[in-house]
């Protein structure tokens, strides 16, 4: 077994990164893999076929500099184990992913770290561009990807990911730009010869805004109701158990014995088992016209000691994971496969799980900027729902829009309030329009959530 | 007083206060209460055996066996539905419900055992000395060795 790591092992603290662990084995065998790391325990089942190496890609976040450990077992016990030490990159240390080939060292900035990477060490996961400031990437590296390999780019781009593209035709290009976020703004092209300007202007730009931190989402949370309410019977518990027993003192101490039973009976038969309350706040932002980068926050409310279970999306990654929890996958050796967060919840638990990625997204709304200043507009079938505008640094309400119906704010248009309309203004430049409407861009199964998506106009392509 | 009305008043006296402080951790609420509620668990079990260690030496004669049993048995089993709550919130592991009530409940066998043999052996003038020297070491003994006891039970 070995594991490796793209862009020679350079990992960011506390942002995903792709790890491919690489088995090898004399016989057919049915394997249980487990991955671990400083917040880090991730389990995929799969098979390994006989004198058949099979390379599995697994997204990760590595919390810190401490070594990624694969332990592969069977029914039998620990077939195989591998190590591996990551090399944390400092955030502001920049990364050049250079996918060309052969390329001239002079090529490289002298205040970047350069990773050269051929067309097989490129990521299948979104999440393995994780660590890299600035992709450059070449006409031949670009045709070899395989279909995966394709689509983690696509989301790459879709994410507003600095690339420079060299020696790319035009039509190439314009059809790359159409699919990648900011409106292509996060995209450079040209000859090969023009790459140290390129990456040098890639490089000056300024990265993706940062999402929101999961903390900051909890200001969104309305008054929480269900810790206290469990707080309350356990303590109504108690205090009844208290009289039961005084009373039996008084009256009837005969039963000394079996009243602690039965109360210890009837409170396993109440919160044993329970099922955790799951609630998520997601703030997603939109960067492509179909897609969105996304944050969430999952928290679990133990009502007694159960095992919570949540299907994670496709492109979406569980960042640090507390104490006994865990991601399942079920990747295989060549699929993306479906991956499961697993928490185990206890009586009056309260764990914290932030979730990342970018998701395909199909707002109800959309903004454009028009000569009088900004016009919503409802494309779809369907009556929106209400929404906020931030414009000129205020949040104002938009109203329901029936479909294909336009608003623009007028002088008497009401200001909206609440916790996700101050941050949107905050995430949204003085001289920049933003909408924010309601969206489970997660849309989660089983759980109570609530969710954002933060619109904004798009801005004009950049002309090369 | 019964054994039974002992146990019960015994068992009162030592969870209450454990409980009451529990239910201010608990509505503290501060992230920090997993480590404390083990804390308390663990002074539980200790006011426990320093009841059983100081109290019972002088009250295993007043008792008939069957009355000592049943005593003893409310008397360690008292706070169980506390400690399946601190189980149900990953305070104490599943053994720890188990292995506590049987190292306290073998403790006060002992103990009884000793002063029954005690009374067996010395002359009736020097029994209470004895019984009151053995008290006293009980309960120094109990608190002198208590991480190594309370090890026992599983925390």
């Amino acid at each position: 077994m070995e594991l490796t790591l793209p862009w020679g092992g350079a990992v960011r603290p506390g942002q995903p990164a792709e790890v491919a662990i690489r088995l090898d084995s004399p016989s057919l065998a049915a394997l249980e893999l487990e991955l671990t790391a400083p917040g880090v325990l991730t389990r995929v089942p799969f098979d390994v076929q006989a004198d058949t190496p099979g390379v599995l890609h697994l997204p990760l976040v590595m919390n810190g500099s401490g070594p990624l450990r694969a332990r592969a077992s069977t029914a039998a016990g620990v077939v195989a184990e591998a190590m591996l030490v990551p090399r944390p990159v400092t955030p502001v240390q920049s990364v050049v992913a250079a996918a060309i080939g052969g390329a001239p060292p002079d090529l490289m900035p002298p205040d970047a770290l350069w990773r050269p990477v051929g067309a097989a060490g490129m990521p299948r996961t979104q999440h393995g561009y994780g660590p890299v400031s600035v992709l450059l990437i070449g006409a031949a590296t670009l045709a070899a990807l395989d279909l995966r390999q394709a689509s983690a780019l696509e989301g790459y781009l879709a994410g507003c990911g600095r690339a420079v593209m060299v020696g790319l035709p035009h039509a190439a290009v314009a059809a790359l730009r159409d699919g990648a976020g900011c409106a292509g703004a996060a995209l450079w092209a040209g000859a090969l010869r023009d790459a140290p300007a390129l990456l040098r202007a890639a490089l000056r730009a300024p990265p993706p805004a940062a999402l929101p931190a999961g903390d900051v989402l909890d200001t969104l949370h309305a008054v929480d109701a269900h810790g206290a309410n469990a707080r309350d019977a356990v303590l109504l518990f108690l205090a009844a158990y208290a009289v039961l027993a005084l009373l039996a003192l008084l009256r009837a101490p005969r039963v000394v014995v079996m009243l602690p039973v039965l109360a210890a009976l009837l409170a396993l038969l109440v919160w044993h088992g329970a099922a955790p309350d799951l609630r998520l706040l997601a703030w997603s932002e939109q960067t492509a016209p179909g897609s969105a980068r996304v944050v969430g926050r999952l928290q679990v409310l133990g009502a007694g000691t159960g095992l919570a279970a949540l299907p994670l999306p496709d492109g979406v990654l569980a960042l640090a994971l507390p104490p006994g929890a865990w991601q399942e996958s079920d990747a295989g050796m060549h699929g993306a496969g479906a991956a499961r967060l697993r928490i185990q919840a206890h009586l009056l638990s309260r764990t914290s799980v932030d979730l990342v990625g970018t998701l395909t997204v199909r707002p109800a709304l959309s903004l454009t900027l028009v000569a009088a200043g900004v016009q919503v507009r409802n494309p779809g079938p369907d009556s929106s729902p209400a929404a906020v505008l931030v414009w000129r640094s205020r949040a104002l309400s938009v109203p329901a829009l029936a479909p294909g119906a336009r608003w623009t704010p007028g002088a008497d248009t009401a200001a909206a309030s609440g916790a996700a309309a101050d941050l949107a203004v905050r995430r949204t430049r003085p001289d920049a329009a933003a909408l924010l409407v309601r969206a489970d861009a997660l849309d989660l199964p089983g759980l109570e959530q609530r969710g954002w998506l933060l619109l904004r106009p798009q801005p004009t392509a950049r002309k090369e | 007083m019964s054994a039974q009305r002992a146990a019960l008043l015994g068992g009162l006296l030592c969870t209450a206060p454990v409980v009451v402080w529990a239910a201010g951790v608990i509505a503290l609420d501060d992230g920090m209460q997993g480590a404390r509620l083990a804390d308390g668990a663990a002074g539980l079990w200790l006011a426990q055996a320093l009841c059983l260690g100081v109290l019972l030496p002088g009250c295993v004669t007043l008792w008939s066996s069957r009355e000592f049993a049943s005593g003893v048995l409310g008397f360690v089993l008292f706070p169980l539905p506390v400690l399946v709550l601190a189980w149900l919130m990953g305070v104490l592991p599943v053994s720890a419900l188990l292995r506590g009530p049987v190292v306290l409940a073998g403790g006060a066998v002992v103990v009884a055992a000793a002063v029954m043999a005690l009374c067996r052996w010395l002359p009736a003038p020097a029994r209470a000395a004895a019984v009151l020297t053995l008290q006293a070491g009980l309960g120094t003994a109990t608190l002198m060795w208590r991480e190594a006891w309370l090890a026992w039970t599983g925390l």
